[in-house]
């Protein structure tokens, strides 16, 4: 998008360097679908107050992740902030129990 | 909890939400997760897991790196519940703001319907613009609203002082009567507000990602001294992102010998709270700032 296209919030427009500190949270994002890692400290937690040990979103869900992937790649988002991570491929995704 | 839905006849029975529980809350809070599921169950709201949602995503980093993916990204959490029939119903204030701007972007130009369309193909979705995604506070003010809350308060907060901390995305323009619907909220489960002055000021969590020692020195550390001569029992927040900053600010500050022990509770942990649900069934306890305090003021 054009710079003058961002009247209201300016600092909203498009950065041309991924600055460092941004980086963890696009590899995640690319990664994972999520930006938070999920440790096993609290999936322990989330097991103990009842709750299913991995959250019931993309966290469990290799199908989103896909997806994710597959969105990363048409918007060139990865490209855009320059960092490679290895997609998912069918093979990766573990049959249902 | 039979005795609650007896009482209760609110707007929302039957009404269903997705719940979009996002990335912090599940990852890192599930105190939050699990004070939602109960006190939503009192009050008969009935919540549908959205299993495949992703990150909203998130409106510092992915928006700033791509426009066009964050836009997908949005649409593609709309369409899921879309596919599904429900309103989403959010608990954090990031998530609240790319939706609630993605959702106005889409609705607004057609090149960006159209855009998120051909993406969305790729995957096997499409995104039609029927449904909307709306803040838990939202949803308990105007859905529930305040007299069917109190109805399920059996232990209120009473002589708890509260700081509320908004959160600055829910400050905006349009959104005039997003804090005092908060205010009518937290009122609503018998506490008063502590006023301290700098309400409006960020947690600093944007700025995190730039310069942290900013974000917490002229952030954080800010609303903290405030919120400590204010003498408030402790802070509500309706976001993970503030959350998670004010509870972190206060133990590196404790590294530096400065003592805040402010329990910091997202508001439908208050909630449960008010409601009588014991403090264990949702995990308090794996709070970082430790409530004890707070949860003997209570009697809980």
């Amino acid at each position: 998008m054009a710079e003058e296209e961002y009247p209201k919030y300016p600092l909203e427009k498009p950065s041309k360097i991924i600055p460092q500190a941004f980086k963890g949270v696009a590899v995640n994002i690319i990664s994972q679908a999520q930006i938070q890692n999920l440790i096993s400290f609290w999936t322990n937690k989330r097991k103990s107050l009842g709750l299913s040990e991995k959250p019931l979103t993309a966290y469990s869900s290799e199908k989103a992740v896909m997806e994710t992937q597959e969105l990363v790649e048409a918007t060139r988002f990865d490209r855009s902030s320059n960092i490679e991570v290895r997609r998912k491929k069918p093979a990766d995704v573990k049959a249902p129990k | 909890m039979s005795r609650l839905r007896n009482k209760w006849d609110g707007k929302t029975m039957g009404r269903k939400y997705g719940i979009f529980w996002g990335c912090m809350i599940p990852a890192l809070q599930p105190f939050v997760e699990k004070a939602t599921r109960i006190a939503f169950r009192n009050l008969q709201i009935d919540l549908q897991e959205m299993p495949e949602a992703t990150c909203c995503p998130d409106p510092e980093i992915t928006r700033t790196l791509s426009y066009d993916f964050w836009l997908t990204m949005a649409a593609r959490n709309f369409s899921l519940a879309e596919d599904a029939g429900y309103d989403i119903c959010t608990l954090c204030n990031g998530c609240y703001d790319t939706f609630s701007k993605a959702g106005m972007e889409l609705k607004t130009h057609k090149k960006y319907r159209d855009m998120v369309n051909v993406m969305l193909q790729r995957v096997g979705r499409t995104y039609k613009g029927t449904v909307q995604s709306l803040h838990v506070v939202e949803i308990l003010h105007d859905h529930v609203g305040v007299d069917a809350i109190k109805k399920t308060v059996s232990r209120p907060l009473k002589n708890i002082a509260v700081a509320m901390q908004y959160g600055c995305r829910i400050f905006r323009e349009d959104e005039k009567q997003f804090p005092m619907k908060f205010d009518a909220l937290v009122k609503a489960l018998g506490a008063t507000i502590a006023e301290y002055g700098s309400e409006k000021l960020c947690c600093g969590v944007p700025i995190m990602y730039a310069d942290p020692d900013y974000a917490l020195q002229k952030r954080a550390k800010v609303k903290l001294i405030d919120i400590k001569v204010s003498r408030a029992d402790c802070i509500v927040v309706v976001c993970p992102a503030c959350f998670d900053r004010i509870e972190r600010a206060q133990k590196t500050l404790e590294t530096e010998g400065q003592e805040y022990n402010i329990p910091v509770f997202h508001y439908v942990e208050l909630l449960a709270l008010a409601q009588g649900v014991d403090p264990d069934k949702f995990g308090v306890s794996f709070h970082r700032v430790p409530p004890d305090d707070f949860l003997q003021k209570i009697g809980g």
